[in-house]
């Protein structure tokens, strides 16, 4: 039997694409506004986490799904804080949408506002994976150097903001702020890059106040706001 | 490194397409990658030649077809491919760009042999 070419031109994402959009449509009708953290290893992501749960102090509501290959220090990091749930991928490098689900079903999801999904240490995998998150954030430490959005294009052309962390050794580390948003808007040109530093709360609370905005949006869109 | 994740998706849709089309011996699987998928095509290729193996009796060839990055400029209008992942347009200058193409994974077609039976296929 002669073979013969069946077109098929299907996007093999898509099924995953439905999965994401449903669910960020069903938090979206429960008016939380989820975050998806990525960045590099060790650019504070968690210490992030933990600025913003102190500045808000228990309201608005968060809570924080945190991914690791290894180990629940992160969560125990966060635990006295928020609600949080550990999810850890045993070796992947990103985290995918049924691990989220999982540890989702297993958080105490009463009257949240912001669910912040801490996705694993890597500016590339995580970058090509909708977690159906509203809001994709990249953060990038100062020591890591102001040429990183070139670098990883992807990480920043999906972000729909730029936290820029650690400003408090900008006096000792050769990195410009001026110089990394201008890189950044290379690949993005609407991309909010917002300077903080976790560690002494400089820039916290415009950051919190962005994050309540973009929710406030995200209410008016779904008709939601009362 | 997510490669074998997505090429597991691929061999199942093209099982999937086979059992719904009735297709018989696959003999090609025809896959688009854009530039900007965040895929690798070469482990793609290598993750197939490993996978496809696992799942077919025969032998199972795979064509990827890199599809560049193009963006239109929503302020003049000019299409244009994005060089170095600069989305910035050549003509204005400008950054309000729209990317057109290039961040696809699409499974295009197959080479096969149409029958009823799915021959080849392990159940």
């Amino acid at each position: 039997m002669s073979a013969e070419t069946i077109p098929i031109q299907k996007d093999i994402q898509s099924q995953r694409r439905a999965e994401a959009e449903a669910w960020r449509r069903s938090l979206t009708a429960r008016g939380i506004l989820c975050v998806n953290m990525i960045s590099s290893p060790g650019a504070g992501k968690t210490s992030l986490l933990q600025a913003m749960a102190r500045h808000w102090s228990g309201r608005p509501k968060m809570a924080v799904l945190v991914g690791d290959i290894a180990t629940d220090r992160d969560a125990q990091r966060l635990a006295p804080l928020v609600p949080v749930r550990q999810l850890t991928t045993g070796g992947a490098c990103h985290l995918e949408l049924p691990l989220v689900r999982n540890g989702w079903d297993q958080l105490d999801q009463d009257g949240l506002e912001f669910l912040f999904i801490e996705n694993i240490g890597n500016l590339v995998c995580p970058a090509s994976h909708d977690l159906g998150e509203h809001l994709r954030v990249v953060v990038l430490s100062v020591t890591e150097g102001d040429d990183k959005p070139g670098k990883y294009p992807k990480a920043f052309r999906t972000s729909q903001a730029c936290v820029i962390n650690k400003i408090d050794l900008l006096p000792y580390v050769p990195f410009s702020l001026s110089a990394v948003t201008e890189d950044a808007h290379l690949v993005r040109s609407d991309l909010p890059v917002m300077a903080v530093s976790a560690l002494n709360g400089d820039g916290i609370a415009a950051w919190c106040g962005f994050l309540v905005a973009q929710r406030q949006q995200l209410l008016r869109d779904a008709n939601l706001d009362r | 490194m997510h490669e074998r994740s997505l090429v597991k998706t691929l061999i199942e849709q093209v099982l999937e397409e086979g059992r719904v089309r009735g297709l018989g011996r696959i003999h090609e699987v025809r896959l688009q990658i854009g530039e900007f998928s965040g895929v690798e095509p070469s482990l793609v290729e290598s993750a197939f030649a490993e996978m496809a193996s696992e799942s077919w009796d025969t032998a199972v060839r795979l064509t990827v077809e890199v599809v560049p990055l193009t963006a239109t400029c929503l302020t003049c209008s000019e299409a244009f491919h994005v060089e170095s992942f600069r989305f910035v347009c050549p003509r204005c200058g400008g950054g309000n760009v729209q990317v057109t193409a290039g961040e696809e994974l699409r499974l295009v077609s197959v080479l096969a042999e149409r029958q009823t039976a799915c021959e080849g296929v392990r159940p």
